[in-house]
């Protein structure tokens, strides 16, 4: 592989924006077999990204999604973006074994989470592991389920579900969205898209791209992955933290069973996988599992962070 | 034997000998000419590929070698300074057919 000797070599055409409640990245590079350039084709998925941001927020009353989440019958008209999170939803839970469950916004919002955290700073995660139940344990399945009460009528273009059963992606939407703009990426030598940190690249030329995990004490990074194409996503408790009215450190990281803020040893998990949207789901099962089950949902490869600030780096198996 | 008969078969069997040669000139020729065409044609192809002027691929000066930037991205420090969205692909030199594009290092975090 050629490195520093190439003269030629010029970086990607590239765009960077506010998306999804944090900076959104799209690259590209060479023309594509229709000609399309580099430039046109970030700009074209800068509008893509930023459509599925207006359908799939949902602190926005007026997006596709909250309108569903308001709407009182039980089976609702919907789009084809909406109607694919639907079914992304399920499939999050059945690849999880019911730890990734996106019904539970109800629980969310009761831990604190009923508004965007955009600019607000996270707590300073070794406090709040200080703080947390003395007690790590992993998070388990809630008997529940909601998510297998959603059906998705793709011919009829609906979505049914109890009215009140309320659905709420979060970074399942970043990486399904990430892999859904790269499809229009993928005549083009070089790609990539960061989606709030969830990852999807590739290209023609099957060049290698090195990606770097953060820490999530230091911000440094503690980790490097060098890879021609996939998905990379890393998800923790340190990012989307906040103290509770009562005193108590929560996060986004809903254990299904308890309803409540998950504390299972694990800070943060990257997770490797074909897809960005898989390795969303797997990244945040992995954190969600604790430290015995982690390893099983990163057959892709991966990297763990323990509360102690140690880290585990898994290859592909 | 009737000599007639014997002088026209020897001329006959002497026409079919030199009908047999012809056609194997003929057909040496065409081998040797096929064979030289092809071969000269290799290596016209050959070389082209290996000075890496592949006309497949557009250009002559494009090469298919990709390269993995070692420099440092500044992806946080843009995050940092970078208030509102803006599309910096018009400010930035957008690659074209003849160059070779450097897969940009990313940095994926807990979102």
């Amino acid at each position: 592989m050629t490195t520093e000797s190439h003269p030629r070599a010029e970086p990607e055409a590239h765009t960077e924006f506010d998306c999804f409640g944090d900076r959104v990245a799209v690259y590209a590079g060479d023309l594509d077999w229709r000609g399309e350039s580099p430039s046109d084709a970030v700009e074209r998925s800068r509008q893509s990204l930023l459509a599925m941001h207006a359908t799939l927020s949902r602190f926005e009353p007026e997006s596709e999604l909250s309108r569903l989440n308001a709407d009182p019958r039980e089976t609702v008209p919907a789009g084809t973006l909406l109607l694919t999170v639907a079914a992304a939803v399920a499939e999050a839970a059945e690849l999880s074994h019911g730890l990734v469950d996106a019904t539970r916004l109800d629980d969310l919002e009761r831990a604190g989470y009923a508004f965007t955290r955009r600019g607000r700073e996270p707590i300073p995660l070794r406090a709040a592991l200080r703080a947390a139940p003395l007690e790590r344990r992993p998070a388990q399945p809630s008997a529940r389920e909601g998510w297998r009460q959603i059906s998705i009528d793709v011919r009829e273009g609906t979505i049914s579900r109890p009215p009140g059963l309320r659905i709420d992606p979060g970074g399942l939407a970043k990486g399904l969205a990430a892999d859904l703009v790269v499809a229009g990426l993928e005549a083009h030598d070089t790609y990539a898209t960061d989606a709030a940190g969830d990852l999807r690249f590739g290209g023609r030329l099957g060049a290698l791209r090195e990606i770097s995990v953060a820490d999530p004490f230091t911000a440094e990074a503690i980790g490097r992955f060098r890879l021609r194409s996939g998905g990379v996503a890393t998800s923790g408790i340190g990012r989307r933290s906040w103290w509770t009215p009562a005193g108590s450190p929560a996060h986004h990281l809903i254990d299904p069973s308890s309803g409540a803020p998950a504390f299972t040893g694990i800070v943060q998990v990257t997770a490797l996988a074909p897809t960005a949207f898989e390795a969303e789901v797997r990244a945040k099962a992995a954190v969600l599992a604790g430290s015995a089950g982690a390893g099983d949902f990163l057959p892709h490869g991966g990297l763990i962070v323990f509360d102690d600030g140690s880290h585990q780096r898994l290859e592909p198996s | 034997m009737n000599p007639d008969l014997e002088t026209r078969r020897r001329l006959a069997a002497a026409r079919l000998a030199s009908a047999r040669e012809r056609v194997r000139v003929i057909r040496r020729r065409v081998a040797i000419g096929t064979a030289s065409v092809f071969t000269a044609a290799w290596v016209g192809v050959f070389g082209q590929l290996i000075s890496g002027q592949d006309p497949a691929l557009g250009d002559g000066t494009k090469s298919t070698t990709a390269r993995v930037s070692t420099t440092a991205h500044s992806t946080s420090a843009a995050r940092a300074t970078a208030s509102a969205a803006s599309t910096t692909a018009s400010r930035t030199s957008a690659p074209t057919a003849q160059q070779t594009v450097a897969a940009t290092p990313l940095t994926t975090r807990s979102s």
